[in-house]
């Protein structure tokens, strides 16, 4: 099973040994954006999906 | 929740939204350090995945009994959101980031319904018909690593889960 992981904390996330993450520039409580902002939703989703076929130690940064 | 609770949520989330870098050096000080990347390969194209969704963001059925937030070191237990679960079955029950837009749009800390368009669409080739909120506020993970985890890896590889997004709070 792949796992990709949003991080709000990528410094946190790196020393916890997370295969593949996805910093996004959103605030705490809010990972996939702000409420009822559903485009930047699905594409924080969908990168988050793409990041899974990459390899484990992949680091993205979110891309609007 | 307990009088103690409310008064460490509040001075937890006006920490964080306050004092952000110093909140991160706080976490940071207190996650241990691992070596090494469980090493996955997806073995087909996402167009034929099943995905499942992991919150720690408190996430939970209305029907639910909700995140005991009075239990030291923090409660552990799962519950399961079955995938047919729409934005007004959902709720959140946590206390370390402020609820207010996340109790207005659950999809912020659990993108269900992105993750539906996105199979409608065939980005991937199903969505898994069970996916997990856990409370991740724990202080001391020993029962979450010991229970918790091998529970929800045990349930997504009956499920023949092939990926699985997880989502903080």
């Amino acid at each position: 099973m792949a796992t990709s992981m949003i991080t709000l904390l990528p410094d946190v996330t790196e020393k916890t040994g997370v295969p593949r993450t996805l910093h996004v520039p959103f605030k705490l409580g809010r990972p996939c954006g702000e409420p009822f902002d559903f485009g930047t939703r699905k594409k924080v989703v969908h990168q988050l999906l793409q990041l899974t076929e990459k390899p484990a130690g992949s680091r993205w940064e979110y891309k609007s | 929740m307990k009088n103690r609770t409310k008064i460490k949520s509040k001075l937890s989330v006006a920490f964080s939204e306050n004092f952000p870098n110093a909140y991160n050096k706080f976490t940071l000080k207190h996650v241990n350090q691992q070596t090494g990347f469980p090493e996955t390969i997806l073995s087909k194209p996402l167009s034929e995945c099943k995905v499942a969704l992991l919150s720690t963001a408190g996430v939970h059925l209305k029907t639910d009994i909700p995140f005991n937030l009075d239990l030291h070191p923090g409660d552990h237990t799962i519950r399961i959101v079955p995938g047919d679960a729409s934005e007004q079955d959902l709720t959140v029950t946590h206390m370390y980031y402020d609820l207010k837009s996340a109790k207005k749009d659950t999809t912020i800390v659990f993108p269900i319904q992105q993750l539906k368009e996105l199979e409608q669409a065939g980005v991937i080739g199903e969505i898994s018909d069970v996916h997990i909120g856990l409370f991740g506020g724990i202080m001391d993970t020993e029962h979450v690593e010991a229970e918790s985890i091998p529970k929800v890896v045990e349930l997504f590889k009956n499920k023949n889960i092939d990926v699985a997004l997880l989502v903080p709070g």
